[in-house]
């Protein structure tokens, strides 16, 4: 599961015509490669006034550490803005982010969660993840694990054997899952949680601080 | 070798996929997507995920997810593209069933009559997307005036006096990449760079805020 992070852009004058973002990523403490990893998207029009530009972009879970000889799950985000201009175009000064992780963890001491994910996005809502959390001790290889879940066409078939699995594991229960972002960026979190087998005590929520909620209500704020 | 973990490495595009609640109640829209070969089923295995998040507060409410998707699979621009939402909420979770659509480019082409730009690009967006795409097209003549996947700061080269060496009328051609069957509209970047006589200009052409559609 990759992730995503929203960039934003308002006009400060008047005439822009339109706002390209370029961005590229390097191990922790590098310059970008601009040669090798060079990425580049146009900003959505929101339109408003002052006028907002935006665009989501997908983030990688690591980059690759040539000399190291695996991958680097910390990095570096560079970007800097193209902007169109009464027509010319003019960039704005690079700018470089340290993206860091965070390994989450929910303790089920009781084994009654079947199904469990972090929801959870950077700076606001606009650009949300769920990641499939996993006991460890679950089978990598088996047809239930959480990231198989969605396209397993028969849920109910799935959740009785996810139930079952889950039961031969000792309590208590350690869902883990992996979140990323820029040093210091504020992440809205919570878990969403389902209890859903057998049929009849189908449960769900979004659970935050303050308990069960709906999604993006009650939730956690983070920092990396 | 790769450099990122999870990301398309390459030029992309971005696709909406818009999800209209069927019912009150649903807290989680998500489309499951992946890509591959004509003739290949899904490998699920590979799969992508984009939450969708509001669109319009309706009723009933719209939910709009962006897929990012690479322009060439294994060299080729047509491929196919698997897709299917994922719902949780009201009580029930399920997944719709999987659909399947096949990927390809339309050429478009800019005359430049008077021989006045040095560099053309594209800017298009598939179907009711807002989100925008960019292409460069390169000139008839000049091989190496552009790449029409290109995004990168080689889109602005000035070459003015290699592309006033190719013999009228200049004719650009770039690519741009879609569903097959649904529409795509597009207008031009024009610009004129490295001019001796500094008349350098640079312009968006969009048929009056308009834009050109065409069918891929």
């Amino acid at each position: 599961m990759t992730w995503y992070l929203r960039r934003e852009w308002v006009d400060q004058e008047d005439g822009i015509e339109n706002v390209m973002l370029h961005y590229s990523w390097s191990l922790p403490g590098g310059w970008p490669d601009w040669e090798r990893n060079h990425n580049a998207r146009m900003l959505v029009d929101a339109g408003g006034f002052p006028r907002r530009r935006w665009k989501v972009i997908k983030m990688p879970r690591g980059v690759y550490d040539e000399h190291g000889g695996g991958w680097s799950p910390e990095y570096r985000l560079h970007f800097f803005f193209e902007v169109w201009q009464h027509g010319r175009n003019w960039h704005t000064d690079l700018e470089s982010q340290d993206i860091v992780y965070r390994d989450m963890e929910y303790v089920d001491n009781e084994g009654w969660v079947t199904h469990l994910c972090v929801y959870w996005s950077v700076y606001d809502w606009q650009a949300p993840v769920y990641s499939p959390m996993e006991d460890p001790r679950f089978p990598a290889d088996s047809e239930f694990t959480s990231e198989r879940y969605y396209a397993y066409w028969d849920k109910d078939r799935y959740s009785y054997a996810k139930s079952q699995m889950l039961a031969q594991l000792p309590l208590p229960h350690h869902w883990r899952s992996r979140i990323w972002a820029p040093r210091g960026a504020p992440v809205l979190q919570q878990f969403h949680i389902g209890h859903l087998y057998p049929p009849e005590e189908t449960f769900e929520t979004w659970l935050g601080p303050d308990g069960p909620s709906e999604a993006g209500g009650g939730h956690w704020v983070l920092h990396l | 070798m790769r450099m990122a973990d999870g990301v398309i490495e390459g030029p992309t595009f971005a696709l909406t996929k818009v999800w209209t609640d069927p019912s009150p109640g649903i807290g989680l829209v998500e489309v499951h997507y992946v890509w591959g070969p004509p003739g290949e089923p899904p490998d699920w295995g590979r799969e992508q995920t984009a939450v969708a998040t509001p669109l319009d507060p309706g009723p009933p409410p719209r939910r709009a997810a962006a897929l990012e998707l690479p322009r060439f699979v294994d060299g080729a621009t047509d491929y196919l593209l698997h897709h299917f939402f994922f719902v949780a909420g009201a009580g029930t979770q399920l997944s719709t069933p999987a659909v399947t659509e096949q990927i390809g480019t339309r050429e478009v082409r800019y005359d430049d009559a008077d021989n006045r730009y040095t560099n053309v690009g594209v800017i298009w967006t598939v179907g009711e997307s807002q989100d925008p795409n960019y292409s460069v097209a390169a000139l008839d003549g000049l091989a190496f005036s552009g790449h029409d996947e290109g995004t990168g700061p080689e889109t602005f080269t000035p070459i003015f006096e290699f592309v006033q060496a190719v013999a009228p009328p200049h004719v650009f051609r770039g690519r741009v990449w879609g569903v097959k069957g649904q529409p795509v509209t597009h207008a031009f970047h024009l610009v004129r760079l490295g001019s001796p006589g500094g008349d350098d200009v640079e312009r968006w052409d969009d048929n009056d805020g308009k834009g050109w559609q065409l069918t891929i």
